[in-house]
Parts: structure tokens; C-alpha cells; sequence
């Protein structure tokens, strides 16, 4: 599914979430997508009350990326949204 | 040999197609269903977990170098009401070693001694042994055990890829409900931590927004309210955030032309959460939110789930 969402979304304005992805993709596959969707357009999302918002964020640290791309998905992408 | 009789059961006898064998080589689940009031066809399947066992211990020996790459286990629900399977005490002590287990369900223990008479003890003996690996279970333990592992399948519905994402799922909603608890001074109510969020009024969600500061609270609308643009007013007004729309649990397509109207009114006003993907329900298809996208070019929103 997340393969034919990328095909409908890929070159649209949406932003697009975190949450219940990690874990069913993997790393490597989850980088994937953040690259081919933009940085821009990704926010970190837990899924609370599904999964542990603590256990998701290591989960996200733990993909490693440029600190630029960890700041804007982990908060700025947020910010801008919500004007808070 | 009366049974035979029946055109049915000659037709059902007379191919194999369960390739039985095959069990051990990959996950497969196998469900054999039979009435439990009448004994009739019993012997069938009497007959068909001989072979079972027969064939995949053959296979382990001569595939496999003695062990089965897939361990299978037997769930025998009603063990006393299946039949008697034939050489049952020596198959349980051979078949241990080639990854098969066998986990008996009964009420009593008096029912296998009933139908295995002196052989009863070596079952349950043979059982007792292995209960580190796979644990296979006799007498009302057993019920309780599978019960619990319906119960633990049932919770997620779905296959997890890992189990400690199930545990710690379970873990969340338990905190969630202590958490609501202590927000909204309500007795925890038996739903899902999920449905607890869902159910709530937007001037809960803002009452919890302001105790918690961490939490920024969205409020919902649907396709069938009789007037979802004053709606959209009240929930600016109790400074929530945003809107979340979950179209598989509210039953409306993403882009259901009843939404029209509340899309535009919430271009440029607040941004809109919907839960995106999931290959059982279409209501949520990304290609229902593209057609969105484009009829409302300065609608924000944001696809949860990676789209998927």
C-alpha cells in the first residue's frame, strides 16, 4: 500500500506521517520514502494510543539522517502547519 | 467400511489434496473442523493426523536431516471427541524430536484415559517433557492456555511484524486509559484506548489541550453533518488545531462530495489530519485523497501513515 500511496501522493502538496510506517517498513525502506517524498513533507507521528510515542522517537533516531532532515520531520514540518 | 457408502466421502477420499507433507516446509495453517455431536466421520480425521504425523516425520528423516525446517503444532480441540488416533503414545515420543508438537485439549485427564487407556500416562508423560519448547498442554491448564493465545490473536486482529510492537501496543492503551484518568476524572470505560479518543467531544479534547500542554487537540467532522461549516467555527473557537478524519471508522469515502463544501472551508483556515491506506477498507484510499488534493490545491493536509 505504501508503494501505490507514493505513486497517487508523490507529486502532490501533502505532507504525510510517521506513525504505523517504521515498523512495517523497516529503516531502509522508511529512508526511502522520506527522500523520494522531501524531508519537507514528513512529519513524525507515533500513533499514540497504538504504539509507545518513546519506543516510535528511538525507532526514528535510530534512522540516523542529516540533523537538518531530523529537525524539520521531528518538528519544524509541525510548527509550520500548526502556526504554533 | 459403511461410510463409504456416502458418493461424498468416496470423492473426498479418493485424491489428496492437503499434501500433508508439505506442513513442515513453510508457516501454513491448517484447520480440520468437524460436528462435535456426531461421531460419524471421526475416523476420518483420525486417519488424517496418522498420515499427518507418518508423513512428516518421513520427511524430516529423509528431507531434512531428522528436523523440520517450520516447527508444526497440533491444536487438538476436543481431543477426547476426535477419536482414537491410532499409536498415539508412540507418535507423541517420536515426533518431538522432528519439530512436531502436539498440544491436547481436554476437560478432564480422565478422558484420555477413557480412550488410551494404559497409555494414557505416556501421553501425558511425553507432554510434561516438552514443555520448555512447545508447550503442549493437557487437562483445564491447556484451556486456559489456548484461550489466552485466541484471546492475545484476537486483540491485534491482524498479523504484527513484531511481537514486542504487540506487547508494548497493549502496554500503551493501559497507560492511555490511566492517562485519561487522571485528565478527565472519568471512571476508564472497556474500550480500546483508540475508541476512548474517538468517541470524545471536542471540548474534552480542549479541556485535555490545556491541562496537557503537550497534547495540541484536533476535533472532527463528518460527511453527514447537517452543518459541518458552523462546526468548523466551534472547533476554531476552542483554539483546537486541526481536524482528523478517520474515513474507515466514519464510513465515508475521503472524497465524498458532501466534503466539498468543508474542504474549501478549510483551505487556508486548518489543517486537515486523515488517516490514509489500509488495504481493507477503500473509504481511505490515497487515490480518493489525490482527486482531494487536486479539487482543493490550498487545502494542508497531512496523509497519516506514510499514505500506506
Amino acid at each position: 500500500m505504501f508503494d501505490t500511496a507514493f505513486e497517487y501522493l508523490k507529486d502532490t502538496a501533502c505532507y504525510l506521517d510517521l506513525s504505523s510506517s517504521m515498523m512495517f517498513l523497516g529503516p531502509k525502506q522508511t529512508k526511502r520514502y522520506i527522500s523520494g517524498y522531501g524531508a519537507e513533507r514528513i512529519l513524525f507521528g507515533s500513533d499514540f494510543p497504538m504504539w509507545s510515542p518513546g519506543k516510535e522517537w528511538k525507532a526514528f533516531m535510530e534512522l540516523k539522517l542529516p540533523p537538518l532532515e531530523t529537525e524539520k520531520i521531528g518538528y519544524q514540518n509541525a510548527r509550520n502547519i500548526l502556526g504554533c | 467400511m459403511a461410510p463409504f457408502d456416502i458418493q461424498e466421502l468416496r470423492d473426498l477420499t479418493a485424491y489428496d489434496e492437503l499434501e500433508l507433507d508439505t506442513l513442515g516446509d513453510r508457516k501454513t495453517a491448517l484447520f480440520i473442523i468437524i460436528s462435535d455431536t456426531a461421531d460419524t466421520f471421526n475416523f476420518l480425521v483420525s486417519m488424517a493426523y496418522t498420515q499427518l504425523f507418518n508423513l512428516l516425520c518421513e520427511k524430516a528423516d529423509d528431507v531434512y536431516g531428522g528436523r523440520l525446517p517450520v516447527h508444526v503444532r497440533c491444536l487438538l480441540d476436543e481431543f477426547a471427541n476426535i477419536g482414537q488416533i491410532s499409536k498415539f503414545e508412540k507418535l507423541i515420543a517420536t515426533i518431538r524430536s522432528r519439530e512436531i508438537s502436539a498440544c491436547l485439549v481436554l476437560q478432564a485427564q480422565s478422558q484420555l484415559k477413557a480412550l488410551y487407556k494404559d497409555n494414557a500416562d505416556t501421553i501425558i508423560g511425553n507432554d510434561a517433557k516438552t514443555q520448555h519448547s512447545a508447550p503442549p498442554f493437557t487437562g483445564v491448564r491447556s484451556a486456559i492456555a489456548l484461550c489466552k493465545e485466541t484471546l492475545y490473536l484476537s486483540a491485534h486482529r491482524q498479523p504484527l511484524p513484531d511481537k514486542r510492537y504487540g506487547r508494548d501496543r497493549l502496554g500503551a492503551c493501559f497507560r492511555c486509559r490511566l492517562d485519561l484518568r487522571r485528565g478527565c476524572s472519568r471512571k476508564p470505560q472497556r474500550r480500546s484506548g483508540l475508541r476512548q479518543y474517538e468517541g470524545q467531544r471536542p471540548s474534552r479534547h480542549r479541556s485535555q489541550a490545556t491541562t496537557h500542554r503537550e497534547f495540541i487537540g484536533f476535533g472532527t467532522l463528518h460527511a453527514a453533518m447537517e452543518d459541518p461549516l458552523s462546526e468548523i467555527d466551534r472547533i476554531e473557537k476552542l483554539s483546537l488545531k486541526g481536524i482528523k478524519l478517520h474515513p474507515n471508522t466514519q464510513r465515508f469515502p475521503i472524497d465524498d462530495i458532501r466534503m466539498d463544501p468543508v474542504y474549501d472551508a478549510l483551505q487556508g483556515r486548518l489543517p486537515v489530519l486523515i488517516h490514509c491506506g489500509d488495504p481493507r477498507y477503500d473509504y481511505s484510499h490515497p487515490r480518493r485523497l489525490r482527486r482531494v488534493l487536486e479539487r482543493f490545491p490550498k487545502l494542508t493536509v497531512i496523509a497519516a501513515h506514510l499514505g500506506g
